[in-house]
């Protein structure tokens, strides 16, 4: 207790000395927190960008139609009865069923192929709402009342010399049909940043899919939205316990690779970064130290003049360290928690391919800073260990000797 | 009021036997099948796709169909497709990929090689079997103008339109329905060619209706009624042996 008390006034009594070195490591802690909490952002906005914008956090299928060769003959029927028994387990917070399929898309004259999703706009929205904004620049999304419209890739419109507004004809075979045509006006155009979604890909209202493919009341799947993103896995336990057997209950893991992959890798990068800085605001810390430790051996000389022991003089200058680190890492953490919370209010917008701005908001967890509190005391006490204990390892004659 | 029943009864008797001469619609579609798609047979056909952009290509394959409507056909060019196997049993149609050493499942309703005939088009069972057929009236003297819808939701079309010869009992011209409505493909059949005591028309058009710069041109090469195929033809193991 005496040795705290020591060391506290040490620390007030060089005033400028600790402000200077404070300030370093707190700088460090707040680079670090910042960089944290935008990678974090960046990772979550991919999974998100993924999970409500197509996948959906859970999807339900039958069983089998997963790698089925004829995925339509695999569909099931629109039920209220399994629906409510998805809706009541718990975690669950919408539902929204779909039916997928392809076909060829012409013009009269050009036919090409395409993939499509159909939806039913009243309820898609609720488990996956950027979709509704998940459109070239100037779309409106599918609603309610557009019975007969299509949201297509850009490309596959211009391939068919066609625009906003025209008529094309949507051919498809439903599993047990003949092959169907209906016309459909295209209402406006999926975003460019994937080239196979724009060449490929359309999404179409459900009862207009239903009707071309003569699958009247049949859907493919029921993608469910979850009300905690983290909590994904076991709410999907619980609704394949709620659906039974006659089907396959996925996450957005299984069914989004491409994202289920990338996510940790960039997670990866972005720490990697993290630590290199880490090591970078160290070496500052380190030299900091030093100075104030190297400033300080005629101190050294005198107190083991005076009979101070040597393991006394390290644990005075350790703890002197543990207190400077502590503080500095609450002062820079916490100053990197408001940055973050500022920066979250109006996110940081990025530029990616074309015209797509993607907003990415910045976050951080208890955990994260509590490591980083840990790591930044923890980097402090290591860079004064050194010098202190060789500056208590000088005979005093030479530590008062010492400029 | 019996005796008007009477007077009409017999106005309908006078009527049926006045055109008994002209076949029923149903005696009519046994004809096209027992000419187009016929008991069991052998046959080699070229086929070419015209493509929207104004490329062609040619196929060219052999066809094997037994009296129980199993069908097995080998594709003999181009390279690309050479050594590709198809077989129709029943519903099931397999498409038997040499690069891939096995049979994928495909569906009958799917595209033959990209071009404008469905895979139920060129492996059709029976239009007997599928469509109940209604004489309708022809604005050609010379042809007879057929109605056929689809059975089942499950045929190739849901509604046909032939028109076939008088004189010879031979389809002219063919068109493909929507369950919507909407014209899907129009067939022309022409060239008429006797193959060892068979008169058929060799010379099939399918346009595809709804992309207009396609088509897709299927000649009878040769076709003979003689062989029975032994059985193990028939069978998914044996693809690509």
């Amino acid at each position: 207790m005496h040795m705290l008390a020591l060391a506290l006034r040490n620390l007030t009594r060089h005033s400028r000395r600790t402000l200077i070195t404070t300030l370093a490591v707190a700088f460090g802690a707040l680079a670090i927190v910042c960089l944290q909490a935008i990678a974090n952002g960046f990772v979550k906005n991919l999974i998100e960008n993924s999970v409500l914008n197509k996948v959906g956090a859970v999807q339900v299928f039958k069983r089998g139609y997963l790698g089925s060769d004829d995925p339509l003959a695999m569909s099931f029927a629109d039920d209220e009865a399994l629906q409510g028994r998805i809706r009541a387990v718990p975690g669950v917070a919408a539902l929204a069923p779909r039916l997928d399929f392809d076909g060829m898309l012409s013009n009269g004259s050009d036919a090409t192929m395409f993939v499509a999703t159909a939806i039913d706009p009243r309820r898609e929205y609720q488990v996956c709402p950027r979709r509704a904004s998940y459109l070239a620049r100037g779309s409106q999304p599918l609603g309610p009342g557009d019975e007969r419209s299509a949201v297509i890739g850009k490309q596959l419109v211009d391939s068919l010399g066609a625009m906003k507004g025209s008529t094309l004809v949507m051919q498809a075979a439903g599993a047990h049909a003949a092959t169907n045509a209906l016309d459909v006006q295209v209402h406006g155009f999926l975003p460019h940043t994937h080239p196979v979604e724009s060449k490929r890909l359309a999404t179409v209202p459900l009862a207009f899919a239903q009707e071309l493919l003569r699958m009247k009341g049949q859907v493919t799947e029921y993608v469910v939205g979850v009300a905690e993103l983290g909590e994904v896995e076991a709410v999907a336990a619980r609704v394949r316990g709620a659906v039974g057997d006659g089907f396959e209950v996925t996450t957005w893991r299984q069914i989004d690779i491409g994202t289920r992959d990338r996510a940790p890798l960039l997670q990866y990068i972005l720490d990697f970064i993290a630590v290199v800085l880490f090591f970078l605001v160290s070496t500052g810390i380190v030299n900091t130290m030093m100075m104030s430790v190297h400033e300080r051996v005629r101190e050294i000389g005198t107190m083991l003049v005076v009979g101070v022991r040597r393991w006394q003089v390290t644990v005075l200058f350790l703890l002197e360290a543990t207190l400077l680190g502590l503080g500095s890492a609450i002062l820079g953490t916490g100053a990197g928690v408001a940055v973050v919370q500022v920066v979250a209010r109006r996110g940081i917008e990025t530029k990616l391919i074309g015209d797509d701005v993607v907003v990415v908001f910045p976050f951080i967890g208890a955990s994260s800073l509590g490591l980083i509190v840990a790591l930044t005391v923890l980097g402090t006490v290591l860079a004064a260990a050194y010098p202190t204990w060789k500056a208590a390892r000088l005979r005093p004659v030479d530590a008062l000797r010492s400029t | 009021m019996s005796s008007m029943r009477s007077f009409v009864a017999l106005l309908l008797a006078v009527s049926g036997s006045a055109q008994g001469a002209s076949p029923t619609a149903e005696e009519l579609v046994k004809t096209y099948d027992a000419v187009m798609s016929p008991g069991a047979f052998r046959a080699q056909f070229d086929m070419v796709a015209h493509r929207q952009d104004g490329t062609t290509r040619q196929y060219s394959f052999k066809v094997v169909k037994s009296n129980d409507d199993k069908v097995r056909s080998y594709f003999l060019g181009p390279a690309s497709a050479k050594g590709q196997e198809m077989l129709k049993v029943g519903d099931n149609l397999w498409v038997y990929m040499p690069n891939l050493k096995r049979a994928v499942r495909i569906a009958s309703r799917e595209s033959f090689q990209g071009g404008d005939f469905n895979n139920g088009d060129i492996l059709r069972v029976s239009y007997v079997t599928d469509y109940t057929a209604t004489l309708v009236p022809s604005d050609d003297e010379s042809l007879w103008a057929l109605d056929l819808v689809g059975k089942t939701a499950e045929t190739t079309y849901d509604r046909v339109k032939l028109w076939m010869r008088k004189d010879k009992k031979l389809p002219v011209r063919a068109e493909y329905y929507a369950a919507s409505g909407k014209l899907l493909r129009s067939a022309t059949f022409g060239d008429v060619k006797t193959f060892h005591g068979l008169e058929r028309p060799s010379h099939i058009v399918m346009r595809n209706e709804l992309a207009t710069k396609r088509f897709t041109e299927l000649t009878t090469v040769d076709m003979s009624l003689d062989a029975e195929a032994p059985p193990q033809l028939f069978v998914l193991d044996d693809l690509g042996r």
